[in-house]
């Protein structure tokens, strides 16, 4: 309370005569807000400036009175505003401002690269990714924002197949995964090899890889806050694609007050598969499809409400005959309401009621024999944010979070229940953050977040803290604190379908981490950027199913079906090197790291690597502008991945079994010992722009793997050799994007 | 730039297609001449035969026949009675028998394992269960599960309530759960001529000679005190008989850790379907000092009963 005391004694008198200068900023072309833009007033004495939030509104405190000030906003790819301001004494002045799209910046996909503009790289790891550098990537089928992140450093994928994150030696259940602050529990369609985020509604996505601010939590690494589009507030807009593996659509217009915007995909493959099916072959069926939806409506210049909601579906079915069929379902479905209020011109606040669902259910009947597994994870939330531009160098946020979890996970096997687990914890958090500038070239940002978990009446305190400074073409910067995750991802390395979560329960402790990342940012010009940081987080109460519990066990706890207690770390460098302006625009990225584990239950105790541990990892990136052509590249190299090698063979007579059948079997060597080859992969795409029938149009041709390289994925060992199973050869694909 | 980039393209292209491997890359460190011990003591039976073997290279073919260890001395105790084994004749190398009057094997009892060859020395230890049985066995409505008719107790089964058609209802075993830590579950098809009566689309006819006339379940806690078989368990007609161990720590933690004993390779159990990657493939739990392998030990009862085709086969 004291410091609170002294801190609101330094901000108060500021406030009293100095002027305040606040407004929103968006697009002029559709009115969509654009989060995290530089303001800056450039005055006789050193500059004054500020970020956007995520709502594209702004604030600047202790403007001195009577100066003129030269008021300068960007935003990458706009045409920055500027204007002359002169501020009485204790001015508070709205300036909302609608910033016009730089043709040109967008003709060649330039990221441009002012200082000012780079002031939302305060916090080392964080990653802003737009859309449109993503749709020029090559792809498998179609644009894909999270196979996309695989591309940078410090994020790899498990295998071709699976989009899941795996970020600076963290699992896939480490990153939390927001849409218009929503989680989304299993964001992937046809088992994990697509995610559910379609390419067409998404505004902008931010990466936190890690020391994430104070703003966030619940995971031990790293946050990943995807926004819709909120809507064309100037026309109607509709854009969508066919490629071979879906068709997309997206829809948006005007309210009187506002925008809305509709969004659907939908698989075709269960059309093609039927066409193959008949009396003699028997085909699954499959299909996904997903929804995204937003409302948006203000009520006065200071009184917005956004309503958005996320449904999407899988559906795998394979009916043999009458005794013997397959079935698996599962799906996210979210919806969000959101009040947005300026209570003045320096308090900021927004407040939202959510809910998310995961549901996954599989059914089997094999000769007769039924087996039922079904799970759901829900949550309902109200949360509170709170962004108070207190003071010219000082910017305070809070907030408050309270969720209840539902959790439900029910296995029948052949008419008997065996798990019958259902769990409703709740969280409430607390946060507060100060962002204090001290002077033109440094940020402090120095956070505390609170948590509360009802299943075993935990409660914790999270540190936050991240700085950055900058002198000449340099930028310094370093971040840590601490995280807990009280939802535990129970998947495997392979597929995301039957993934599930448990909250975990007072038998375990929550996962706990500590991490701490510094780096250096070097930008001789304005084309190019260097960056370089290194990490390393400490890991503990980490916990994995356990794969030898008994079949019809009688779990009440968490504890008896997890191994619990694990500790670990990971550790590495980043090297980041971008070209970002021109016709040739890309990133070479290096990842050198290491990560281990350690569970007393596991491999004898002895520490191991899990299976993404990665030595190096090198993408390169790059796409080539010409007239209406555009050319795409990507090479990965990376360390094979860790895999369990045989050391011995032996035979034991396999138990209860008559007349004792002797089983050849291989003994395993310690766990992730060897490694699979090096992976690599080359992609390239074409694309071709054309404009016909008013329409917009895009074609694209993309060859994933050129080489037709068969990178391994993973060995099984029986009583013959050991048989390598390969991911995929090469896979051409084609498409078309439009937009009118 | 540009030229970089070609460059760099050229390169990747003239290392990027090879993704072979030299096969004996993918075995760890060589763990050969390792001792492997096989015994299972079951209540109220003779003391079992032991065999002893011993590891082999992990990139050669394996052959019982030269992995077993024929020179070893296996000894068995119980309190203070010491049972030299001998190797049995009649069997391949690293086969052993007991000693003629060795006494059955007692519930609630421990016995201890020690085998010795060429400086190696494997020992383990088995506590046997109390005495099992089974209370009832019914077949059951597979829908309202309720009691359709009680089997008989008949070890070979054949007797006109232990006749059941092949899925028509469920057999239900009912007992009462012993203070064990797990149970085990086998069946075995006693006719070996009978007829196949699995027609399904699941199966092809190529596909009929993998159903083996026997097989043993994953590991069970079976505190419900109940087990329903699976149908998918029964692939051929006749004589069958049913039988489950109450089993000891040991023997538990085997068959939870090898799931080659009850599935395919690809591992995984039910709570987690599939295990490729990899998850599974780790050292199993053998509760053997100084070697690998199994002594454990088991209470059983038995159960038979008649497989009849359904009537539209």
């Amino acid at each position: 309370m004291k410091f609170l005391g002294v801190l609101l004694s330094m901000l108060l008198p500021l406030s009293v005569r100095a002027a305040t200068l606040s407004g929103f900023i968006s697009d002029q072309s559709n009115g969509e807000s654009l989060p995290y833009a530089t303001v800056v007033l450039k005055g006789p004495d050193r500059p004054i400036g500020a970020l956007s939030n995520v709502d594209g509104y702004y604030a600047i405190q202790g403007v001195p009175e009577d100066t003129p000030y030269v008021l300068n906003i960007s935003y990458i790819g706009y045409i920055s505003f500027q204007d002359t301001l002169t501020f009485r004494a204790s001015e508070t002045r709205r300036l909302d401002v609608q910033l016009k799209p730089d043709l040109i910046v967008v003709e060649e996909i330039v990221v441009v690269g002012k200082r000012e503009e780079e002031e939302q790289r305060i916090q080392p790891g964080f990653v802003e990714v737009e859309t449109a550098k993503i749709r020029e990537m090559p792809a498998i089928g179609e644009t894909d924002i999270l196979r996309s992140l695989h591309l940078l450093p410090g994020i790899q994928a498990a295998s071709d197949i699976s989009a899941g994150l795996y970020i600076r030696g963290g699992g896939p259940d480490q990153t939390l995964i927001l849409l218009d602050q929503m989680p989304l529990y299993n964001p992937s369609h046809a088992f994990g090899f697509f995610s559910t985020f379609n390419p067409d509604a998404i505004r902008d996505m931010s990466l936190h890889k890690g020391a994430y601010p104070a703003k966030y939590g619940g995971r031990l690494g790293s946050v990943l806050d995807v926004h819709n589009k909120d809507g064309n507030r100037k026309g109607f807009d509709a854009s969508g694609g066919v490629s071979l593996i879906a068709a997309r659509l997206t829809l948006e217009g005007p309210t009187p007050k506002g925008s809305w915007m509709v969004s659907g995909r939908r698989t075709y493959i269960d059309p093609l598969l039927s066409f193959i099916r008949d009396e003699e072959t028997d085909v699954p069926t499959y299909y996904f499809y997903d929804l995204n939806a937003k409302l948006n409506q203000d009520f006065s210049d200071n009184d917005k409400m956004q309503v958005s909601g996320y449904f999407g579906r899988d559906d795998l079915s394979f009916d043999v005959d009458e005794d013997s069929f397959f079935g698996i379902r599962w799906g996210n479905t979210a919806f969000l309401g959101k009040w947005t209020h300026v209570f003045s011109p320096a308090l900021f606040g927004n407040f939202v009621v959510a809910g998310s669902d995961y549901a996954s259910k599989i059914e089997l009947n094999i000769l007769d024999t039924p087996i039922l597994l079904s799970n759901s994870i829900s949550d309902f939330t109200i949360k509170g944010d709170v962004d108070w531009f207190a003071a010219r160098d000082h910017a305070i946020s809070g907030g408050f979070l309270a969720t209840r979890y539902d959790f439900e996970f029910y296995q029948e096997f052949n008419r008997s229940s065996q798990f019958d687990l259902n769990l409703t914890p709740n969280l409430l958090s607390m946060y507060v953050q100060d962002h204090w500038q001290p002077g033109s070239a440094a940020d402090i940002r120095l956070g505390m977040r609170s948590s509360y978990f009802s299943a075993g009446d935990r409660l914790h305190v999270e540190p936050r803290l991240s700085m950055s400074y900058r002198r000449g073409n340099w930028r310094w910067k370093a971040a840590g604190g601490s995280f807990h995750q009280y939802l535990q991802l129970v998947t495997t390395e392979l597929f995301s379908g039957g993934d599930y979560w448990v909250p975990l329960d007072e038998s375990v402790e929550p996962g706990r981490s500590w991490q701490s990342v510094a780096g250096v940012e070097w930008e001789p010009s304005e084309r190019y950027q260097a960056t370089v940081e290194a990490y390393y987080t400490d890991m503990a109460n980490l916990i994995v199913l356990d794969n030898r519990i008994a079949a019809d066990i009688d779990a009440k706890t968490v504890e008896d079906t997890f191994l619990s207690g694990g500790t670990g770390y990971a550790t590495g460098v980043e090297v980041f090197l971008q070209r970002r302006t021109g016709r040739l625009t890309g990133w070479i990225g290096y990842t050198l790291g290491w990560t281990r584990r350690t569970f007393a239950e596991l491999n004898q105790g002895k520490t191991f690597p899990p299976k993404y541990d990665r030595r190096h990892d090198v993408s390169f990136v790059s796409n080539y502008r010409l007239g209406r052509w555009s050319f795409g590249a990507n090479y990965v190299y990376g360390t094979g991945q860790a895999f369990t090698p045989a050391s011995a063979r032996y035979s034991l007579r396999s138990p209860a079994v008559p007349h004792r059948h002797t089983e050849s079997l291989v003994l395993p060597s310690d766990r992730n010992s060897a490694r699979l080859l090096p992976y690599q992969r080359l992609d390239l795409s074409v694309k071709m722009r054309f404009r016909a029938f008013e329409v917009n149009g895009e074609f694209y041709v993309q060859v994933f793997n050129v080489f037709n390289r068969r990178n391994e994925w993973f060995v099984i060992f029986d009583e013959s050799n050991p048989d390598v199973i390969k991911m995929l050869p090469i896979v051409p694909t084609l498409g078309i994007n439009f937009n009118f | 730039m540009k030229y970089f980039v070609l460059r760099v393209l050229c390169l990747i292209a003239l290392v990027g297609c090879k993704a072979e491997r030299d096969p004996s890359s993918l075995f760890g460190p060589d763990a050969s001449g390792v001792l492997v011990v096989d015994a299972l003591l079951i209540v109220d039976q003779p003391l079992p035969q032991v065999l002893v073997s011993e590891t082999v290279k992990a990139n050669v073919g394996y052959s019982e026949r030269w992995a077993g260890v024929g020179d070893a001395e296996v000894v068995i105790t119980q309190g203070k009675q010491t049972f030299m084994y001998r190797p049995s004749a009649s069997f391949s190398s690293g086969s052993y028998g007991p000693p003629l009057n060795a006494p059955l094997v007692l519930p609630n009892t421990t016995y201890n394992l020690r085998v010795r060859s060429q400086g190696r020395e494997a020992t383990a230890q088995t506590i046997t269960p109390g005495r099992f049985d089974i209370r009832e066995a019914a077949l059951i409505d597979d829908e309202t599960l309720e009691v359709i008719r009680s089997l008989n107790r008949y070890e070979d089964g054949n007797v006109q309530e232990n006749r059941v058609v092949y899925q028509e209802g469920l057999l239900e075993m009912r007992f009462d759960p012993l203070p064990v830590i797990g149970y085990h579950i086998a069946i075995e098809s006693l006719d070996p001529e009978s007829d196949f009566v699995v027609y399904s689309d699941l199966v092809d006819d190529d596909d009929r000679v993998e159903f083996e006339r026997y097989g043993s379940s994953p590991a069970f806690e079976g505190t419900d005190g109940f087990v329903r078989f699976p149908w998918f368990a029964v692939a051929y007609a006749g004589p069958h008989v049913i039988r489950i161990y109450a089993i000891d720590k040991n023997w538990f933690d085997l068959i939870r850790s090898v799931p080659t004993f009850y599935q395919d390779d690809d591992g995984g159990n039910a709570f987690q379907p599939g295990g490729l990657a990899g998850d599974n493939f780790e050292r199993p739990l053998f509760n053997v000092d100084g070697g690998i392998g199994i002594f454990g030990s088991a209470s059983a009862d038995s159960v038979g009963f008649v497989v009849l085709p359904r009537p539209s086969q």
